[in-house]
């Protein structure tokens, strides 16, 4: 009975596991090489709370691409730095907003497809601090790669998440998009009939908005 | 439902003679005369028993299993177990808190501060008349080379599966005839860092207030 007592005072106390030792097998899955390389890269990651998920995610999938292990190391280190740098960002534009690794995730992979830092961290800066960023980063990063000028489309986005536009809307957009540029029309027209076509409230027209930008000092 | 012709309603409403009714509709009215008759009949009277035999067969038949179960859940009574089985049942519930704990270096998602973020159903779509298997992997399925088989159900190279995924950002490719790895045609691409291109999923979060 004691003995018994011990063994479960020792599982509430015991140490957490090391990164790379998880559920998702990433020990068994990788040859040893490998994962003694990484190893160094999710313990570094570990210590700095960078989320470790899409790290493993990173090596897993670079083993199961059957690419050499040197690669994969390579893919995983700048993933960690990506998302070290996105989560300075998020932290740096908004100190009281929680880490949530979607976010910081998302802001990585939207830097990745061509938005500006300074894009991201305007965001975050002008969204409610609890509010998730992930879907709305995703979907920032859809519309500039698609050719939307990064500044419209924060500004959009920006003014869905405000106004309450559900996630399921968001996410459609893209798709909108590429219909219009098929016929031609330029980025910025396909995402407003976009919106349109999905009954969403386009912003009004100014500084960030969807209509033309008046240039400086122009009075007309 | 056939509605009656309209001088028959009128005839049944005593606003027409059945003498001015016309011959072709006489046999409708008869017909509907007969039913509002024995619709109006007196009620019949029963013979003497026969509703406390009814009551009797109601009576003893049996119990729903449903209404048994909650009746034997609801009652109370003696249970009685061991410390042991105490002890070991404890340490079971510790184990079970400690294997969803948080891990070290990862952090909660805040989500949306009103919502409760649920899984998606989500169906993948590949095209391949020639191929003899098509699965999908992504993140969701830890990248395992083999991943979730579609279906060919018709047999027209239409390959198809539906899975329920968690809300947010996802990656995922497809394997045709188990070693040819594709990105999906219809979706938004990004490189995957290793010099090939991954498929991009969106699944959104849903508001459950």
């Amino acid at each position: 009975m004691v003995r018994l007592l011990a063994l479960v005072s020792w599982m509430a106390t015991a140490a957490p596991q090391l990164p790379g030792q998880q559920t998702s097998g990433l020990a068994t899955r990788l040859d040893q090489a490998t994962y003694a390389a990484l190893r160094p890269i999710l313990e570094a990651a570990g210590r700095d709370s960078i989320p470790l998920r899409p790290l493993e995610a990173k090596a897993l999938e670079g083993t199961a691409k059957r690419r050499p292990a040197a690669q994969i190391v390579a893919a995983v280190q700048r993933l960690a730095q990506e998302l070290q740098q996105a989560r300075l960002l998020l932290r740096q534009a908004a100190p009281t907003a929680p880490d949530a690794e979607g976010d910081i995730v998302a802001a990585a992979e939207a830097m990745r497809r061509g938005v500006p830092a300074e894009e991201v961290a305007a965001l975050r800066r002008r969204v409610p601090p609890a509010t998730s960023l992930e879907i709305p980063l995703a979907v920032l990063g859809e519309l500039v790669q698609r050719g939307v000028p990064a500044a419209e489309a924060r500004a959009v986005i920006e003014h869905m998440v405000n106004s309450g536009v559900p996630q399921a809307r968001m996410v459609e957009i893209p798709s909108h998009v590429d219909v219009a540029l098929r016929v031609g029309a330029p980025p910025i027209t396909a995402l407003g009939s976009a919106l349109q076509s999905l009954g969403i409230p386009v912003p009004p027209p100014g500084p960030g908005g969807l209509g033309p930008r008046r240039p400086p000092g122009d009075r007309g | 439902m056939n509605q009656e012709h309209p001088l028959v309603r009128d005839y049944l409403d005593g606003e027409l003679a059945y003498d001015a009714l016309p011959e072709e509709h006489r046999p409708e009215a008869d017909q509907f005369r007969r039913i509002a008759d024995a619709m109006a009949s007196d009620r019949v009277a029963l013979p003497p028993g026969v509703r406390a035999a009814i009551m009797r067969r109601v009576r003893a038949a049996p119990e729903p299993a449903a209404r048994r179960v909650w009746s034997w859940v609801m009652t109370p009574r003696e249970i009685r177990v061991s410390p042991a089985m105490g002890v070991l049942a404890l340490a079971a519930a510790v184990g079970a808190l400690l294997l969803t704990r948080p891990r070290a270096g990862t952090v909660p998602d805040a989500g949306p501060s009103h919502a409760a973020l649920t899984a998606t159903n989500t169906r993948f779509v590949f095209l391949a008349p020639t191929a003899s298997s098509v699965a999908v992997t992504g993140d969701f399925a830890s990248w395992d080379p083999k991943g979730i088989p579609l279906r060919d159900a018709t047999g027209t190279g239409v390959w198809v599966v539906e899975l329920t995924l968690p809300a947010g950002l996802h990656h995922y490719v497809f394997v045709v005839d188990g070693h040819q790895w594709l990105p999906d045609p219809n979706a938004s691409q990004v490189d995957d860092g290793f010099g090939q291109k991954n498929s991009v999923l969106m699944v959104p979060a849903r508001v459950e207030s």
